[in-house]
């Protein structure tokens, strides 16, 4: 009997495979650029920079800053309305409109195109390169603000809620990511919808249940540990299982990025001058 | 190319519009091993014939097989093929050398394969010294040299190169033109479009040419100018008298009947010459060696005039794009 022959992939395999790893590197890499990260880091470390303001107008000034920041819903208004809304949502903006828009811009797409790894694959390298960096970042700034919120308060670890902040921040990164992402492939001018998506994530908290859930914040609300304290108007949602919050997340994010791959991998090169 | 079975690139009635605009009709042909030349004036559809064949766009109708595969697949194409666009820009902030490694990368080499193959395709092209250098401050003939390192470091058997030659100063285009001749000389098929004719001519196997979107003739540069029959050939001959040989031409018939000249244009200096078209060079030359014979003229030498690719583009192009 003959031996079989060995298991695994093939050269040309392992070729396929090394390049789309290397598109992933290549992806990240170019996120990590100072100009496209500095923007970020900014807004990342935003509600930790709140917390320090107040901690030291506290200190300074005396015990109606430091009640500030030891109020019971102080965080989740900073983490809903700094993290989530602001940060998480501009910067998955700022990273992923540009990621397919800029190459396009940049009259640098075809560079990509002219590689042997399948589009999808491109698409979704950028995708996934685009996420990664997102949720290191940006968990990073809800870590940050937690210890830092917790020192103010001269409070041990909340293993649960830190838990669930850094979950809710990396679902918002995948959901927001994939909107922009889709809207980046999509339009050739992503800077209105982008506004549009903004304004409607945004007043969701005014409109009735039913549109409330046509959202991605809706279902982030959904998962805070200490629940988001209700505004004065506007509608008060059901409350909502967290695994099924999660599943209508990843659900969310999983169809808007396979929508923007697919547009993606759709992409013409027709920069506008071709002769 | 007659013998379909060796076509690298075959298209079938490719019609390419952007919206209303027509970028290439109903462009049938194949192309084989060595050097085809895509000649046409800006906005005849070479680029847009060029990334078609890439896939960088689709066609409105027809269909594209390159390396017997769709041009969208590009796990089996792109290894194979190598494509310098005309577009100039690059990733901001890359040197020479990290561009061309990391597209050795994204082929699926090691990075030791990578950096050597990339060494060797620097020296190819005469950029070892500048690598290291941003490509922001490239001139454009360095830009030209680094995208065609870039495609010549993993050994694709087709290259197109849209406007090779661009930028580059004499030199360098003798030398490019060396190489390119020295890659068709290894087997390989090499689709270039150009403005730079004479340089084409030396090089090329077989010229395309585009007009308004369109094939005007395709072939070997004489098989393309023959193609065009109403095109009298022109052919230069310095004699002692040309307004006598010109007269003698214009008056004389071919046996068919046809004027044994249809045009003619005389020369007083440097030298006395006759510049003149006939459709009937059998019938006018046997004419011109009686006349010879009669002592009518004297004949110092006879030159076809237009058996040059300037010649042939100007038949077919337009002669205000002929450089």
């Amino acid at each position: 009997m003959s031996a079989s022959p060995a298991a695994g992939p093939s050269p040309a395999e392992r070729s396929v495979t090394r390049g789309r790893r290397a598109w992933y590197v290549y992806q990240l890499r170019r996120g990590l650029r100072p100009w496209q990260a500095a923007p970020l880091l900014l807004l990342a470390l935003l509600p930790a920079l709140v917390i320090l303001v107040l901690a030291w107008a506290g200190r300074i000034h005396g015990r109606g800053a430091a009640a500030f920041v030891s109020s019971p819903g102080f965080y989740a208004r900073l983490f809903d309305g700094l993290l989530l809304h602001t940060a998480v949502f501009f910067g998955c903006a700022w990273l992923f409109l540009q990621m397919i828009r800029g190459e396009l811009t940049g009259r640098i797409l075809h560079f990509a195109w002219l590689t042997p790894i399948r589009r999808s694959w491109l698409g979704w390298g950028k995708y996934f390169a685009g996420a990664t960096l997102a949720l290191a970042i940006f968990n990073c700034g809800t870590l940050l603000s937690r210890l830092l919120l917790l020192r103010a308060r001269h409070a041990g670890l909340d293993g649960h809620a830190l838990a669930s902040y850094l979950g809710i921040t990396s679902l918002a990164c995948l959901g927001y990511g994939a909107a922009f992402f889709y809207m980046g492939a999509r339009f050739r001018q992503p800077l209105f919808p982008a506004l549009a998506f903004l304004g409607w994530e945004q007043i969701n908290f005014l409109l009735p249940p039913w549109l409330q859930r046509v959202s991605i914040i809706y279902y982030l609300h959904a998962l805070h540990p200490g629940g988001i304290p209700a505004h004065a108007w506007g509608f008060v949602p059901p409350p909502m299982r967290a695994v099924t919050a999660v599943f209508w997340l990843f659900g969310i994010s999983g169809g808007l990025a396979w929508l923007g791959v697919r547009r993606f991998a759709r992409l013409e090169v027709n920069y506008g001058n071709e002769d | 190319m007659s013998n379909g079975l060796d076509a690298m690139v075959r298209l079938e009635a490719v019609s390419r519009f952007y919206g209303d605009v027509l970028g290439v009709n109903r462009i049938s042909l194949e192309i084989g091993p060595g050097i085809t030349s895509l000649i046409g004036p800006n906005g005849s559809g070479k680029s847009t014939l060029m990334n078609l064949i890439a896939g960088l766009i689709q066609p409105t109708s027809g269909s594209i097989r390159v390396l017997g595969v769709a041009p969208r697949d590009s796990e089996t194409l792109f290894p194979q093929l190598g494509f310098c666009t005309q577009y100039e820009a690059f990733p901001a902030g890359a040197n020479g050398y990290g561009w061309v490694r990391q597209n050795l990368l994204l082929h699926g080499y090691s990075r030791a394969d990578s950096e050597a193959m990339t060494e060797a395709a620097l020296a190819r092209v005469g950029m070892t010294a500048l690598a290291r250098r941003k490509l922001d401050g490239y001139s454009k003939g360095m830009r030209q040299r680094i995208r065609l390192a870039q495609i010549l470091a993993y050994h694709p058997r087709l290259l197109i190169l849209d406007e090779p030659l661009n930028g580059l100063d004499p030199l360098a285009r003798a030398e490019m033109a060396a190489l390119f001749r020295s890659l068709a000389g290894e087997g390989k098929t090499l689709i270039i479009s150009s403005h730079i004719l004479h340089e084409v001519e030396a090089m090329t196997d077989r010229i395309i040419l585009l007009r308004h979107g369109y094939m005007a003739g395709e072939g070997g540069m004489a098989t393309v100018r023959d193609s065009i029959a109403e095109q009298a050939p022109q052919w230069l001959i310095r004699c002692s008298r040309p307004a006598r040989l010109a007269a003698m031409g214009l008056e004389g018939l071919s046996p068919e009947g046809r004027p044994l000249l249809q045009q003619a244009q005389i020369f007083a200096r440097p030298e006395p010459a006759l510049l003149l078209r006939t459709q009937a060079p059998a019938a006018f030359f046997q004419a011109l060696n009686q006349w010879i014979a009669q002592g009518e003229i004297e004949v110092e030498t006879i030159t076809p005039a237009d058996d040059d690719l300037n010649a042939v583009y100007r038949y077919l192009i337009g002669s205000e794009e002929a450089i």
